[in-house]
């Protein structure tokens, strides 16, 4: 077995240290900023189906403000994001390079998107539902709670999978600001210095690690629906 | 002892507005709904039906008039005041809209949730709601594991879960085949019946008015056409589309199809004649055809029928051949009308010399 890896990947075995050492940045960067990302998502997923026309609280000015600083965020691309945002995140972490650095780049980088894809996984959520439910007398606190959190929960499962997804992607670029992790792994070895083995074990760890998280989220799915 | 006007609509308007356009759905509604009525509303699609219900339970907000609930303006209550009133008007819907994450049992206990009833409590009541909608050994299952007819049984029990005065019932039958309407239906009379619930049932098909309403409004693009009690708009209805209505249940229609084709059937014999007689009043229970036949001598041929008991009256008529002495069938027609009878005479055999 260590032969064989030693064989395959001649130039990753020697710094396996570092190389456990970037998987944890990794995890640290993806659950730290997914973490934060998605209560923040939620609230704001939350927000949009709510105050859209027709929605329990409709209240359009601040449905439309959220709208147009989403639709701004996400026409940015996110390198250039990263780029813009350095004295932000300096001001607030104290640095922004390392992967302390890259947290508040990923969460202003994700939230747009993942906020979308949550609002869009509350918007499937039959309005029928949410009519029965103003019927019974629920307020919209409840509503949200009892109808749009409960019933929504299979699709926000699945919108979490691809928000994770692109999220690993994305913690592969902030590799470049210095943000350690596998990305950075991969383009100081595999690129910089030509050892092609490095990238190919990074690609496959990433593609194992999203193989886990599409399984967990195909899981929860499974077990959220009632059909 | 009449009972208590229970809701009141005046003048009510609605109107929707869709960029520079405003349609005008509901015009200048006025009706009341009685304590322990069964009031049915029915139109064609696109009526304003949905909308009209929607406003009784505040849903929908009214652009002009007056919707009172127990006398009580609705527009001038509170958001928390109208969430109090609505637990007081259970509504179910076309497609049910149960809660595809909760059991049987998790859907009809959803509206106790806050009610301040304890957990105990709460199993009590929904075992309780399951029994009357004849559901117990479904608490479990799920509402994709159910039949049409049991997910509507199902929204019976959570909408009268907090013991509503009003059940509104926008189509509920609709998705349902025949046989299921008819068990939904009969189940509704009984809520009403032994709850004393009074129940809004808005409908397409004529055939749910007449099997339990007591009352009926046709609506018509946002007018209330006609409305009264069932049996005197079945009996004499003024409008064409009232009479639309009726003929969607009605075969007594099929004749003037038979006397079109000339058929064999509708064929007289000199003398003959072939009458259309319809029940207009609510008196009649004796043996007609028995009688005239008897009185006059008159010997009857039923070509078809057409009666049924509404709100316990019969309604409906007869098409029949009467063949007899020309003055004494004269004379039978004149006996028939005189009990509130309507004659028509489709075709006429007698000679007059
Ligand atoms: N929220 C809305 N905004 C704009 N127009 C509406 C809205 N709701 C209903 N309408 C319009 O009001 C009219 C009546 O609709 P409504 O749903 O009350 O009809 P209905 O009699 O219940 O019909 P159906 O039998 O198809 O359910 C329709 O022309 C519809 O387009
Ligand atoms: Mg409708």
């Amino acid at each position: 077995m260590d032969a064989f890896f030693t064989k395959f990947f001649p130039n990753v075995v020697p710094r396996m240290p570092e190389f456990y050492a970037c998987v944890i940045q990794t995890f640290q960067m993806l659950f730290i900023s997914g973490g934060i990302s998605f209560v923040l998502s939620l609230l704001i997923g939350i927000t949009l189906v709510v105050t859209k026309r027709g929605g329990i609280l409709q209240n359009l000015i601040i449905f439309n403000i959220l709208d147009k600083i989403i639709n701004a965020f996400r026409s940015i691309p996110f390198v250039i994001l990263v780029a813009a945002l350095i004295p932000v995140t300096r001001a607030l972490v104290g640095t922004a390079v390392g992967t302390i650095g890259t947290i508040f780049p990923l969460i202003v980088g994700i939230t747009p998107f993942f906020s979308r894809q949550l609002e869009s996984a509350f918007s499937e959520v039959s309005p029928g539902l949410v009519e029965s439910a103003v019927t019974m007398g629920m307020g919209p606190f409840e509503i949200i709670f009892r109808v749009y959190l409960r019933e929504g929960i299979s699709s926000v499962a699945r919108a979490t999978t691809i928000t994770v997804v692109n999220l690993m992607g994305l913690t592969a670029i902030v590799g470049i600001v210095g943000g350690g992790g596998l990305g950075d792994f991969a383009i100081r070895y595999g690129y910089q210095r030509n050892m092609l083995d490095a990238t190919y074990a990074v690609v496959i760890l990433l593609m194992i690690f999203i193989s886990i998280i599409e399984l967990l989220g195909s899981i929860i799915v499974e077990q959220t629906t009632h059909e | 002892m009449p009972e208590a006007i229970l809701i009141q609509l005046e003048d009510v308007e609605k109107e929707f507005q869709t960029n520079e356009t405003t349609n005008q759905v509901l015009k200048k509604i006025n009706l009341e709904i009685t304590q322990k009525d069964i009031f049915g509303i029915i139109g064609y699609s696109g009526a304003g039906k949905s909308t009209l219900v929607r406003c009784i339970n505040g849903i929908e907000e009214i652009t002009a008039g007056k919707v009172l609930v127990k006398g009580k303006d609705i527009s001038a209550l509170s958001k928390p005041e109208l969430r109090t009133l609505r637990k007081k008007m259970g509504m179910i819907f076309q497609l049910f809209n149960l809660m595809p994450s909760r059991t049987v049992f998790g859907n009809v206990e959803l509206p106790l949730k806050n009610s301040g009833l304890s957990k105990a409590e709460r199993e009590a009541r929904v075992r309780e709601l399951l029994v009357l909608v004849g559901l117990s050994d479904k608490e479990k299952e799920y509402p994709a594991q159910l039949s049409g007819g049991q997910k509507q049984r199902v929204a019976i029990a959570r909408a009268l879960a907090n013991n509503p005065e009003v059940l509104l019932c926008d189509e509920a039958t609709s998705a349902l085949d025949p046989q299921t309407t008819k068990a939904i239906l009969k189940l509704l009379r009984e809520l009403n019946q032994k709850l004393g619930i009074t129940i809004v049932l808005i409908t397409h098909e004529m055939s749910v008015v007449k099997e339990i309403c007591h009352k009926v409004a046709i609506i018509d693009k946002g007018v209330i056409l006609e409305q009264g009690d069932v049996f005197s708009v079945f009996s004499n209805p003024q409008k064409a589309l009232t009479k639309s209505f009726i003929e969607t249940t009605s075969n007594l229609k099929k004749v003037d199809e038979l006397l079109r084709e000339n058929s064999e059937i509708v064929a007289l014999e000199p003398g003959q004649i072939l009458i259309k007689i319809q029940y207009q009043d609510k008196h009649v229970s004796e043996a007609l055809i028995s009688a005239i036949s008897k009185k006059f001598g008159i010997d009857a041929n039923i070509i078809s029928g057409d009666i049924e008991i509404i709100d316990e009256y019969p309604l409906g008529g007869l098409v029949a051949i009467l063949d007899g002495e020309q003055e004494q069938l004269t004379e039978a027609i004149t006996f028939l009308e005189s009990k509130q009878i309507k004659v028509e005479v489709l075709k006429d055999g007698r000679v007059f010399h």
